[in-house]
């Protein structure tokens, strides 16, 4: 994305296109009454978080065990596993995985993690054609774009633009009718299925006791994916782990209602290694990559570690103001929404994504939308003051809080700096407040007036309301009240 | 990084000397109890598993025993008038079915050339259970149930014993997924492929099946 470095240059760039904003509020808003049916109708939904959180939080206080486990019963099923970590390893393995086979086409499902490292660049610039299958990142890989939402890659995109897109890619006679365009996908996919030679997936679950991986889908892309090429790869986070099937079961629950407001999705697939003997149909190899990438370093920090709890459902981002008015892009992040926020800047080193803290008011509605209770805006918080400890802050910013511990320190300080504004406040003042949009004040006049400071402050009238209150209390007394 | 390593690390961002090799003891494990206690008569079963099913644009038919069954099925083959069935190569479905598709053109699974089921219009499966709940066919595939069958046709359909319906998911994944015993590939299907990816508005059958029919038989 080329819309500037800092989010809120992008976050201006996003306010401006008026379809954008219209499309991410009326998916945001549509998500969000669906899962609210959807979790009314299931009932005691509390409960049902509650216990959600205390699998994932007792998966990860335990993943050095389950993920030994999960990867002991993948190789008992005939599958390979390998330990990726960083993104740069990652992709390695699977461009070693997809030389060895000397594979030409690669056809991909939906997968975060697959985005996170980047892997459609690295196979792109090895040659190697690769599709994505999912309708949305189908569109999304067309327009040479990145998903501007973790559930529906493509909201940001018009039936207009999508016929064109289509129409570039080989479509005749497209009208910009639903059907037609899904009709081009469908035909178009279906060919691209049966001629791939590798088929790349995410991983909703891992399940320990098994070694098998889940997805959770509603196009069926991904069973195309992971049965009709020869070779299955799989891209998963390390902490994606759950010990049993009868933890799937709350997860089943769970995520579909949290992510689009479904009781579940059309397709629930449970793979347990490639095809056995016997099999007519199925991948013949099936490779699991385990991706650390700056996740255990979060499992030291009590205060980061429920960040791994995450089940990447995007309930959090339909009920963000934020992601609400400026959606997926302006995060500049794979990772997008206030999950987003959490996770970009502890995924990754160094600064790039230090600014995504702010772009949160905070109010907490993704604490109380996460289906797995993770409390977002206490990290935001801490991700901010993480950023003052390391220095990541404007020097101005820096500066103004100096100023601040220096005067509010002592009260003889507080009394001058409070007598200085009064005075120099005056210019500014019209009818008690102020609107000139100047200097640090215009990030908060650009939007609303600013109280004036009062003539007299609470401290300079304490001397005659503490008068009053005496009066008052004695008069009571006298009334026996 | 080789496993020991990557676990190791783990492990000691725990705050373990090194990886945990006993299960650990747990609190809580799967659903919670009242969830559990969910229990739906066997003819509510059939009532939910309809209604769910039907609700999310599946469809659903009712019958009694095997000679309706046998007629529902040719019926819809009338309807539908398919160049080509796709079938899975099982004896108990082949025995259910009977002699309801004489006259069409039924490739067998694991028979017939694999690469004839990418252009069959219909395909017909028997299932492993069925969920009440969630109106969910339940498929583990493997050897004679192949797993094209009901993946690349525009229309599958699949024949479900009224005992085979179970209430919540969780009852079928004890039927189905045994750490050690199972398929290499369950598919829980839940109605017709659907995507809405273009401007919000919903369309079916994107890449797996635009009609999914489940002829639940009583009698069985």
């Amino acid at each position: 994305m080329n819309q500037g470095n800092h989010v809120l240059d992008r976050a201006r760039v996003a306010l401006g296109d008026d379809f954008l904003r219209a499309a991410v509020r009326f998916t945001a808003d549509r998500l969000r009454t669906k899962k609210y049916t959807a979790t009314e109708s299931l009932g005691r939904w509390e409960e049902w978080r509650s216990r959600g959180q205390q699998i994932r939080a007792h998966t990860v206080a335990h993943l050095d065990y389950y993920l030994g486990q999960f990867a002991d019963n993948v190789t008992r099923a005939g599958g390979n596993v390998q330990f990726a970590a960083d993104a740069s390893e990652a992709s390695q393995m699977v461009l070693d995985i997809i030389r060895a086979k000397q594979a030409r086409s690669v056809v991909k499902s939906k997968s975060m993690v697959s985005e996170e490292i980047g892997i459609n660049h690295v196979l792109e610039a090895a040659d190697v054609e690769v599709v994505e299958t999912d309708l949305g990142e189908y569109i999304v890989q067309l327009a040479k774009e990145t998903p501007s939402h973790i559930i529906i890659p493509a909201i940001h995109k018009n039936r207009q633009q999508i016929k064109d897109l289509f129409t570039e890619a080989g479509g005749e006679n497209l009208t910009t009718d639903t059907k037609t365009l899904a009709g081009f996908a469908r035909r178009t996919m279906r060919k691209k299925f049966l001629e791939a030679d590798v088929g790349i997936t995410g991983c909703n679950f891992g399940i320990a006791e098994s070694g098998s991986v889940v997805l959770f889908t509603n196009e069926g892309n991904a069973d195309m994916v992971t049965n009709l090429p020869q070779t299955h790869i799989v891209l998963m986070g390390m902490e994606r782990l759950l010990p049993t099937f009868a933890d799937l079961e709350v997860m089943a629950n769970l995520l579909p209602r949290s992510a689009t407001g479904q009781n579940i999705t059309t397709y629930m697939s449970v793979l347990t290694g490639p095809r056995r003997e016997g099999d007519h149909d199925g991948a013949r190899e099936m490779h699991i990559i385990v991706l650390d990438n700056g996740r255990s370093n979060q499992l030291a920090d009590a205060k980061m570690k429920e960040v791994l709890n995450c089940i990447r459902c995007g309930a959090c981002l339909n009920v963000c103001p934020v992601y609400r008015q400026i959606g997926g892009h302006a995060y500049g992040s794979v990772y997008p929404g206030p999950i987003g926020a959490v996770l970009s800047p502890v995924l990754n080193q160094g600064e790039q994504y230090a600014d995504l803290p702010y772009a949160s008011s905070l109010c907490g509605a993704c604490s109380e939308a996460c289906p797995v209770k993770i409390p977002i805006h206490d990290m935001l918080v801490y991700l901010r003051q993480r950023n003052v400890e390391r220095g990541w802050v404007k020097p101005a910013e820096r500066a103004a809080f100096k100023g601040f511990a220096f005067a509010f320190a002592k009260v003889g300080r507080y009394k001058l700096a409070m007598r200085t504004a009064r005075i120099g406040q005056g210019p500014l003042v019209r009818d008690g407040h102020i609107e000139a949009k100047i200097g640090p004040l215009r990030g908060w006049t650009e939007g609303r007036n600013a109280p004036a400071l009062a003539q007299q402050s609470f401290r300079e009238m304490w001397g005659l309301l503490e008068q009053e209150l005496k009066t008052t209390s004695r008069e009571s007394g006298r009334t026996g009240k | 990084m080789n496993k020991e390593a990557f676990l190791n690390r783990i492990a000691t961002q725990i705050g373990r000397p090194r990886p945990l090799t006993k299960a650990p003891s747990r609190d809580v494990v799967g659903i919670p109890d009242f969830w559990r206690e969910f229990n739906l008569s066997s003819d509510e079963r059939i009532v939910h598993f309809e209604e769910r099913f039907t609700g999310l644009g599946g469809e659903v038919r009712v019958v009694d025993d095997i000679a309706q069954l046998r007629t529902a099925l040719a019926g819809i083959m009338a309807d539908r008038k398919p160049e080509r069935i796709g079938m899975w190569n099982d004896a108990e479905l082949e025995q259910w079915v009977g002699n309801s598709l004489e006259g069409q053109t039924v490739l067998k699974w694991g028979v017939d050339p694999r690469d004839q089921f990418s252009s069959i219009n219909i395909g017909i499966t028997g299932c492993s259970a069925a969920v009440a709940d969630t109106g969910t066919l339940v498929l583990a595939c493997g050897g004679g149930r192949g797993r094209s069958v009901h993946l690349l046709p525009s229309i599958h359909i699949a024949m479900v014993g009224a005992s085979q319906i179970v209430t919540r998911l969780g009852e079928a994944l004890e039927r189905v997924a045994k750490p050690t015993e199972m398929d290499s590939y369950v598919h829980f299907v839940t109605g017709p492929s659907r995507s809405s990816d273009i401007e919000n508005d919903q369309t079916t059958g994107i890449h797996g099946p635009a009609a999914v029919i489940a002829i639940v038989m009583r009698q069985a």
